[in-house]
């Protein structure tokens, strides 16, 4: 088969996400690979590679194959994924900035920049783009608590990272170039925050421009379903220093509660001496991570006490403190989650009895000692410590209801010893409609450990409890979430998020590209299905 | 569990996993999909190393042609056959990870306007 400039074929029979929690066949001979095209200018190159998506749906659609752009793997669910072929789209890279013609006059008349705007390809990954966009003094301006993902991806399963006055990484984005068919690729922006001139659009080519509110945010957190996103249009801003104040065991008090229920950093002034009367400094990122085996929820015993991190953006210069690189020596290896998993799985009973013991030895080397410092957001959120096989959960809940919340996992973990630790995450609510950070201030609620038996157990019985005690939550769409139904979701996001996010499938993609664009998970979730007819208007 | 069904699962363990890894890791970034098969070779010495795999050559990027990094793992099993044939057989998995090719960030709009296109149909709600 003669294949367009810049596809490959990638046969691969079967592939495995980063984390090694599961398996996908695949159709070998529908997997490819794109690169940027060898053409001489920056516009064929990207035009050409517009071509070579639609390459692919044709492909797709005249083989009656399932195609998905995959991202870097990190998904811990089959959401990003299909028994079809897989699309490497990795090495997309190219990247733009703005010059002020480019972007619609409304833009900048309400004072903001073309300056700040950066657009990328779907391949950049997170930190390609911080290696693009710090030496030209800009930072995006939220991340997840790594940056190895590819943006396409990050987007697409809604990271989130912990930027409570903002929000997730999706907020960032504020144009789409989607792929939509053999003969479709459109621009897709809000009505509301018109961002690009005609000649920007001119510039990619497209066969439609489309500004409306509920198509892009559907689009935004989609998964790879609405087509392939080829380009990726974010707002940036001037580069900024992420400054940490971080204490290892604060009692879980009220001050601690008022923390995570109101964003109240008060309480904390005794354990964190907080910037708080400084006004070039603003909290910008929270996290508190618990050992559930060491853990008090009357906080009587400091030593049972909870981490807490607060990060202050201030404005960049040069002569801070920074964060120190990572210490020499040994660190636990790509196997040995995987081995524990082992280990446990065929211990039985006796695991209650030696989860606590290796959670509390493994505790302390999820911390590094960066109380003082302060870094750019590459620095702060770089590349992942967890290597090899993992679990992670994240459940999103109202940030009111985090000490229920907490309470509960506390009885059960009593009963049923969690083999890992639990991490919160307090972030702005999402406008994207299936963004799993959905709630006005979503506490994202991360379960963190060994793959196996216990794990699952454990979080299938947290779902459950939380389902009896009607406390609203959602499932990060990228995590584990094998629980998650048709019924499930349409509880979590409502008939109408649900049903408004189906019509915009549909709208976008014809019936023949949707076939190529679902997948298993889809299925499972009623999201491939076709959209509920509005009830006709009452005369 | 007794004592013999603890040690069986730790045997089991170690020869189901990977029990020695090596990274080299200039960035952590690559071209490519993690643990794609096509970044992934068995290789084998033999008698005592006199007879070695040839080189590696990874089809990276020409425009970029650099790696980001290198893993090599020993298994349990590598071990045992080592082991077994007295090191007449050695194996070793090696993955690579090319460097992304990243074109330098392009300005739009500093010149004449984009060659003519159909213009775009723009839809407004």
């Amino acid at each position: 088969m003669s294949l367009p400039n810049g596809i490959e074929a990638r046969p691969m029979a079967e592939w495995t996400n980063r984390h090694e929690n599961f398996t996908q066949r695949l159709t070998p001979s529908a997997c490819f690979k794109l690169r940027i095209p060898s053409l001489p200018t920056s516009q064929e190159q990207y035009r050409q590679t517009t071509s070579n998506f639609q390459w692919l749906i044709r492909y797709g659609i005249e083989h009656n194959v399932r195609l998905r752009a995959l991202g870097k793997g990190w998904s811990f669910s089959e959401v990003a994924v299909t028994d079809g072929g897989l699309v490497d789209t990795m090495a997309l890279r190219q990247s733009f900035a703005l010059k002020p013609t480019m972007v619609t006059p409304a833009y900048q008349t309400a004072g903001r920049t073309a300056d700040n705007l950066f657009f990328t390809e779907c391949g950049m990954s997170i930190v390609g783009l911080e290696q693009q966009l710090e030496p030209r003094g800009k930072s995006i301006r939220a991340s997840g608590a790594s940056n190895g993902q590819s943006i396409a991806g990050a987007l697409s399963t809604g990271t989130h990272g912990g930027a409570f006055r903002f929000g997730a990484l999706p907020e960032t984005v504020v144009g789409l170039h989607l792929v939509t068919g053999p003969d479709r690729h459109v621009w897709l922006e809000r009505a509301s925050y018109p961002v690009a001139s005609a000649k920007f659009t001119d510039w990619l080519g497209v066969t439609e421009v489309l500004h409306e509110d509920d198509l892009f945010n559907a689009a935004l957190v989609s998964f790879g379903s609405f087509g392939f996103i080829h380009g990726v249009l974010l707002e940036v801003e001037p580069l900024f220093l992420l400054e940490d104040f971080s204490a290892y065991r604060v009692p879980y008090r009220e001050g601690v509660k008022q923390l995570m229920t109101h964003l109240d950093l008060t309480g904390l002034q005794q354990w964190l001496p907080l910037p708080l009367q400084d006004p070039t400094r603003q909290a910008y990122h929270l996290t508190i991570i618990i050992n559930p085996h060491q853990f008090d929820p009357t906080g009587a015993d400091p030593e049972r006490g909870v981490y807490v991190q607060l990060l202050f953006k201030t404005p960049y210069r040069t002569d801070y403190p920074r964060r120190p690189a990572p210490a020499p020596g040994f660190t636990y290896g790509d196997s040995t989650l995987g081995l524990i998993e082992t280990v446990l799985d065929h211990l039985g009973s006796l695991s209650t009895t030696l989860v606590p013991a290796l959670v509390n030895r493994l505790y302390p080397l999820a911390f590094e000692k960066t109380n003082g410092t302060a870094g750019t957001i590459s620095e702060t959120f770089d590349n992942t410590n967890i290597r090899g096989k993992a679990a992670s959960a994240a459940i999103g809940i109202d940030n009111h209801d985090v000490p229920r919340v907490l309470t509960e996992i506390h009885l059960l973990n009593k009963q049923l010893p969690f083999p890992g630790i639990l991490g919160l995450r307090f972030v702005k609510g999402t406008r994207a409609t299936l963004g799993f950070t959905r709630f006005p201030v979503t506490a994202v609620l991360e379960f963190d450990g060994a793959e196996g038996r216990d794990t699952r157990r454990f979080l299938e019985q947290i779902w459950v409890r939380l389902e009896t005690l009607n406390i609203a939550y959602t499932l990060h769409w990228g995590k584990i979430n094998f629980n998650l139904t048709e019924t499930r979701l349409r509880r979590m996001y409502g008939e109408a998020a649900v049903n408004s996010w189906l019509h915009s499938r549909h709208h976008l993609l014809d019936a023949p590209t949707r076939r190529v664009f679902a997948n298993a998970f889809m299925e499972r979730c009623g999201l491939d299905k076709e959209p509920v007819p509005s009830p006709s208007p009452v005369a | 569990m007794t004592p013999f069904q603890a040690i069986a699962a730790l045997v089991l363990a170690g020869g189901l996993s990977g029990c020695m890894t090596t990274r080299i890791a200039t960035v952590y970034d690559c071209d490519g999909v993690v643990n794609d098969p096509n970044s992934t070779r068995l290789v084998t010495a033999y008698f005592w190393g006199l007879k070695q795999p040839t080189d590696i050559k990874p089809p990276c990027d020409s425009r970029s042609n650099h790696l980001n990094s290198v893993t090599v793992t020993n298994t349990f099993g590598h071990f045992l056959l080592s082991l077994v044939t007295v090191g007449i057989v050695t194996k070793q998995r090696v993955s690579w990870c090319c460097a992304p090719y990243m074109p330098a960030v392009d300005t739009l709009g500093m010149g004449p306007a984009a060659p003519s296109q159909p213009s775009s149909a723009v839809r407004k709600p």
